[in-house]
């Protein structure tokens, strides 16, 4: 299975394409997910606050 | 469409659709790239190197596929105001830019062991760093005009006259001679539009480009709900400092 995995003699290349991929696109998802959350509870807060 | 551009509407609609987006782009987007990895045959030519493909395509998909939408709601937040237009498009931004810059760096990637260089100023390369320019240009109006009034009209203006450069991007491989190959996905020949590649390694591809559609949109109605959130809190804010 990890010779297969090692795609020789590309998988210099290969894995780290899905490797950037993955950082790019799950970045933005957990960057987009984190602000949600932070943004929901502050309003929350602000809400209970708020007379 | 435009009654959706209430906001509460857009709430009401967005807390709807949203876990069905979620589910579809994380279920495609899955299938997709473990068929690239485990499952689709390596190219007769490119060998195992075309798994690269899972991962390019769908990204230069997305970051033509966002600015276009990007235009299309930078249109409609200069011409008719809607509220929630100018938010569509910034929020739609990061998620483009990030998804062209994929592109690049993977195209980069699959480029050296191809064309021997990871890196040629042919007119499809190049078209695609000015596609990540003019995102990194909107995204900094954004950041560094504070009337967002302001912000959103220049932010606006840039998007509608940087979506020449899709065109641009679109037909650069048959205007110009390029390095980079000319559309080989599905292909209009005869009258008719045809893939050119086999289906086993076409549903793959298809799967991870509409996963990462519907991952868009979930991104985006997130980014968007939180935006008015945002709106609320400043609105909150502004009346706490008047009392």
């Amino acid at each position: 299975m990890l010779d297969y995995l090692a795609f020789a003699p590309y998988g210099w290349f290969i894995w780290p394409s899905f490797a950037v991929f993955a950082l790019l696109v799950g970045g933005v998802t957990v960057q987009t997910l984190v602000a949600a959350r932070r943004t929901k509870r502050q309003l929350a807060r602000l809400d209970q606050k708020t007379p | 469409m435009l009654r959706y551009a209430n906001p509460k509407r857009f709430l009401d609609l967005s807390a709807t659709l949203l876990p069905f987006l979620w589910v579809l782009a994380i279920a495609l987007l899955g299938w997709g790239l473990y068929e690239a990895i485990f499952v689709v045959p390596p190219d007769y030519q490119q060998g195992d190197s075309v798994r690269i493909m899972y991962v390019h395509v769908p990204s230069a998909w997305m970051g033509s596929f966002i600015y276009g939408f990007m235009f299309i709601a930078s249109v409609v937040g200069l011409v008719w105001k809607h509220p929630l237009a100018d938010a569509a498009a910034k929020e739609a931004a990061p998620i483009g830019a990030c998804f062209t810059a994929a592109c690049l760096i993977t195209g980069s990637l699959w480029g050296k062991p191809m064309w021997g260089t990871y890196w040629i100023w042919d007119a499809r390369l190049t078209s695609m760093l000015v596609l990540l320019f003019l995102y990194l240009g909107y995204i900094g109006i954004w950041s560094a005009i504070e009337d967002r009034a302001k912000a959103a009209r220049a932010a606006a203006i840039l998007c509608v006259v940087g979506v020449i450069n899709i065109p641009i991007i679109r037909f650069s491989v048959e205007w110009w001679d390029t390095l980079h190959q000319g559309p080989s996905v599905v292909r209009f020949e005869n009258g008719k539009l045809s893939p050119s590649i086999d289906p086993s390694m076409l549903w793959p591809l298809l799967a991870a480009g509409l996963g990462c559609t519907f991952l868009f949109f979930a991104l985006l109605f997130v980014r968007m709900r939180t935006e008015i959130a945002r709106r609320r809190i400043r609105t909150l804010m502004s009346a706490r400092a008047a009392a």
